[in-house]
Order: structure tokens, then C-alpha cells, then sequence
């Protein structure tokens, strides 16, 4: 099982790489086992659980580009592949057998025999390909990002614009959108953009922080003036929302650059940023992302002083 | 003039450049080659300044060298994800003058409205070089510029390089290739070891070969006869 050896040692990379994240990591992982356990409890949501675990690897296998290689490489390759695909749906499914949905467990090992005979892959087409008219090409992460995920970037925002008279929902919707863009910042630049500005490391940090903010205001304002307008007795939420979003995109950047190694991509991050994206709806938790981001805002000086001040 | 002394750089406690100290007069086209391993890749990240030394010290005219000073085209080339050819050339300030895109593009036929995703790795290498051209350095640092090239753009990078030199640059060349930096070059260094061992001028370039493989040529001859 040459493939999966290969996963092993690339999780175990990850996860080495992760510190204290791994701690989230595995709770995250071991609530989506539970969850999936509750699902596989009710009919017709079991079905829809298996159809979607099905769904997910037949997409992955319509978009990996090593079909080619694994076929003409390594033996057998089908039941490899096969093989890679049991082991990503294995801690979801399995929890199927121990409710009355047990049958779904063998239905997912069987279909799931499919997907290594897909053979096409989708061929990345250039999406908005005059985009850096409107942005800057140095806001890259804000290019690469709206491409990756502008089919529910443009409808959430047109949402939120829509239902802007209503009263939570504009803001729900503007935050789905806050979080959204604060995985934008989970790749890391090669060291000649980093250094391409010629900045010490604060007026680099202080800098990737003002674009942030500028389109922030520009695509938040519209939506929070129509909401206060037609309902006043929110214009103390709406008015706190920006600096709320604001931190939270402010620890996106900062964590980033914490943890910046040049040309890396910052899987274990991602995973940090989405459970303090909570902190950013539930009340309680409002100060989390602020203060988070002060902090790391420290770290993130720290790290790049490494590469920028020379 | 580039001042290197006593230079030394160590990746955990294996010495990988040791105790280099070498003078590069500026306007010259340096070739630097080495077997896998002797440090080339080394050399030039440091000098670069993308790692920093705790030993020796680099000076260009008189003053430590920064990266101000420094175009570096790195062997393998990174790029974000999701931006396109022509995204990545905007990404650098255009602060030499005489760049023009559209003039290259006639040799370079680079699709720059596609992701980069979707380039080869000869495409990569000319769009990285692309952006190097771009921007108006002293020092020209070209770690492999030759990999992954068609013939036609191999004698567009030669080009590149002698237009370089002619413009007053000092150029650095890395090559697993000895025949272009026999073309380029006015002094090709043996690295070996993380130390230059020896200095080639132009009248004897013919002798770099025999002298690089020397070593290897008896050694893996014994070893290739016995194994296959």
C-alpha cells in the first residue's frame, strides 16, 4: 500500500508541524465521528450522509492531478486508490454499523469502488481573469482566494445586500463572508514577494492589515447603513460588527505571518482560524479574535524580522 | 566588487559552505558548478541574503549586501496559487526602465492570462525569469536558469545574460549544463564541498569537464560496470 504509506507520513508531517493545534485537530475530528453517528441514527439523512462521503471522493478523485502517474507507476493502482478513498470515509462510516443504518456501511464500500475508474480531471480554467484591474496584483491572496471560492463569495454578498432591511440575517451572511476571507491567508508567499516591497517587518505587518480593512469597510458599509437605517435599534451591533470582523481578519493575517515559512501552506492554521471564527459570533467570545490578534501581532514581528530586516 | 570572507553556513552540524572568502570584480558573468551537493544552491541563498550567516561577512562596493541590491531566480520556482502569469509580473514594481513585456513575450510566448496551475516547468522558469528582469538590480543571481528550457529559449537566456553584463550587472550562473556557461561566462568557479576550490578563466574552460567529472568518471565507472 505504497499510496497510503505515502498519506501517513504527509499526516504525521502536518500534524508534527501543528504544535498545540493538534489538539484541535483531533477534537474536531472526533466531533465529526460523532456527528456523523448521530446522522447515520435517521433515515433518510443516513443516505444522504453516504451519498455525500461518496460525492466528496468522487470530486477529489475528478480533481487530483496524479491519476495519470498512479496508474502508470505503482501496481495494481486502482485498489490503491480504492484504498485511500477507505481510509478517508473509514472513521465516518464505520459508526454506521453500530446504529439500525448498518447497511449503509457495505452500500459506501461498494460504490466507492467506482470512483478509481474516473479517469477525467478538471481542468482549472481562469476564472475573472482581468480581476487584478479591480485589485491590486500584491493583494494576491485576495485574487487567489476570490477565484477559489467566488461561487458562494458573489451570492452570500448579493444575499446580504438583498436581505439587508432584515435583522440578523445580513449580518450572518456578512460573517460567513468575514470567515471565508480569513482562509484566504492560509498560504504562504515565496520570500522574493515577501521581500518585494523592501519593508521592515512591522510596516510589512501594518500594511497587509490596511488593505484588509479597506475592502472590508468598502463591502460592509453598504449593507450595515441600509440595515441601521430601517432598524435603529441595531446600531449599536451593527456598529461594533466591523471591528469584531475586522480582529478576526486581523488574526488571519497575523497568524500567517506567525507561523511564516516561505512557500508553505498552512493546513493546521486553517483549522485554528475556523474555531476562532465562533469566537466572532458568540457573545461571550466577542474579545477572543482582538486579543488573539494583538498577540500574534507580536509573534508575526517576531517570525518576519527572520526574513525582512536585513 | 563583491567581497565574501570567511563565509561560512551550516545546516544542523553539517558545514555546507566552509570558510569561503573570494573577491567577484562587478561586471563580470560568473559561472559557479559543483557536483549534487557541493553547495551551489547554498552559496547563492546566502548570497542572496534569503539565509543569514552568524559567520563571515559579504560586502558589495564597500557596504554589507542586501537584498536591495540582489535579483534572484531561484532553481525551483514557487508560485501562489490561483493568479495568473500576469498577475505574478504585476506583483514587482517595474524599477528597470528599459522592460518591455510585450518585446519578450515574442520570444517567450507565455499564456499570461492562465493560472500558472497550468504552465509547464520551462514556462515557470521563463515567467519567474521574467519577473527578475523586471525589477533594476546590481546583482543577477541565476540558480539553474537553464532547467526545463527549450533550445531556442536556452540561447534567448544566454542572450539575457551577456545583454545583462553589457549593462553594467554583475551576473552569477549555476549549471548542470557546462556548455551555456562556456558561452556566458568570463569566470566559472569549482565549488566543491562548500569550498572554491579552483577558478577557470576563458583560456582554459575547455579543461572544466574533464576536471569536474574526473573523480566520478573513475568511480562510477567501477561501480556501473558491476551493476548493470
Amino acid at each position: 500500500m505504497i499510496l497510503l504509506n505515502i498519506r501517513m507520513l504527509q499526516a504525521k508531517r502536518e500534524l508534527n508541524d501543528s504544535g498545540a493545534g493538534l489538539l484541535v485537530i483531533l477534537g474536531i475530528i472526533s466531533f465529526l465521528i460523532y456527528a456523523s453517528y448521530t446522522v447515520f441514527l435517521k433515515t433518510p439523512d443516513a443516505y444522504y450522509l453516504t451519498a455525500f462521503l461518496f460525492l466528496i471522493c468522487a470530486f477529489l478523485q475528478s480533481y487530483r492531478n496524479d491519476k495519470a502517474f498512479v496508474i502508470t507507476h505503482i501496481r495494481k493502482p486502482h485498489i490503491e486508490i480504492y484504498s485511500e478513498y477507505l481510509l478517508l470515509t473509514f472513521p465516518f462510516a464505520i459508526s454506521s454499523l453500530f446504529t439500525e443504518q448498518w447497511f449503509c456501511f457495505p452500500v459506501l464500500l461498494v460504490i466507492l469502488s467506482v470512483v478509481p475508474y474516473i479517469s477525467y480531471t478538471l481542468v482549472q480554467k481562469t476564472y475573472f481573469s482581468g480581476i487584478s484591474a479591480i485589485l491590486p496584483a500584491t493583494d494576491f491572496e485576495w485574487i487567489s482566494g476570490f477565484r477559489k471560492s467566488f461561487l458562494f463569495l458573489i451570492p452570500f454578498y448579493v444575499l446580504a445586500i438583498g436581505f439587508s432591511w432584515f435583522r440578523i440575517l445580513p449580518l450572518l451572511l456578512l460573517w460567513f463572508l468575514t470567515v471565508s476571507v480569513a482562509s484566504f491567508y492560509s498560504e504562504c508567499e515565496p520570500l522574493h514577494i515577501l521581500k518585494e516591497g523592501g519593508f521592515f517587518a512591522k510596516e510589512f505587518l501594518l500594511r497587509k492589515l490596511l488593505r484588509p480593512t479597506l475592502y472590508l469597510l468598502l463591502l460592509y458599509t453598504p449593507v450595515l447603513l441600509i440595515n441601521t437605517i430601517l432598524n435603529p435599534e441595531f446600531w449599536l451591533l451593527n456598529l461594533l460588527f466591523i471591528p469584531i470582523q475586522l480582529s478576526l481578519l486581523y488574526y488571519s493575517v497575523c497568524l500567517k505571518y506567525s507561523t511564516y515559512e516561505p512557500n508553505k501552506k498552512q493546513l493546521s492554521n486553517s483549522i485554528i482560524l475556523s474555531l476562532v471564527s465562533l469566537g466572532s459570533v458568540i457573545p461571550y467570545l466577542l474579545p477572543i479574535p482582538l486579543l488573539l490578534a494583538v498577540y500574534t501581532f507580536g509573534k508575526a514581528e517576531k517570525n518576519l524580522k527572520e526574513y525582512l530586516n536585513d | 566588487m563583491i567581497k565574501i570572507q570567511n563565509l561560512s553556513f551550516s545546516f544542523l552540524n553539517h558545514k555546507v559552505l566552509n570558510n569561503i572568502s573570494i573577491d567577484f570584480p562587478k561586471n563580470h558573468v560568473y559561472g559557479i558548478v559543483g557536483l549534487n551537493g557541493a553547495g551551489k544552491t547554498t552559496f547563492f541563498n546566502v548570497l542572496s541574503t534569503y539565509l543569514k550567516t552568524k559567520t563571515g561577512v559579504i560586502t558589495f562596493n564597500g557596504s554589507k549586501i542586501t537584498y536591495k541590491d540582489i535579483a534572484y531566480l531561484e532553481t525551483v520556482n514557487y508560485f501562489y496559487s490561483r493568479i495568473t502569469g500576469k498577475e505574478y509580473l504585476k506583483i514587482f514594481a517595474q524599477t528597470n526602465p528599459d522592460f518591455n513585456l510585450n518585446s519578450l513575450q515574442e520570444y517567450f510566448k507565455l499564456p499570461l492570462d492562465d493560472l500558472i496551475e497550468t504552465y509547464s516547468t520551462g514556462m515557470k522558469k521563463k515567467l519567474a525569469l521574467l519577473g527578475v528582469l523586471k525589477q533594476n538590480k546590481q546583482i543577477f543571481l541565476l540558480d539553474e536558469p537553464f532547467n526545463g528550457l527549450d533550445l531556442e529559449t536556452n540561447k534567448i537566456v544566454e542572450l539575457i545574460i551577456e545583454t545583462l553584463r553589457e549593462k553594467g550587472k554583475t551576473v552569477f550562473v549555476s549549471s548542470h549544463i557546462i556548455d551555456p556557461l562556456l558561452t556566458v561566462c568570463h569566470q566559472i568557479h569549482h565549488l566543491e564541498n562548500g569550498e572554491f576550490i579552483k577558478t577557470y578563466e576563458k583560456d582554459n574552460f575547455h579543461s572544466i569537464e574533464d576536471e569536474l567529472f574526473k573523480t566520478l568518471r573513475s568511480e562510477a565507472k567501477t561501480i556501473i560496470s558491476r551493476s548493470i
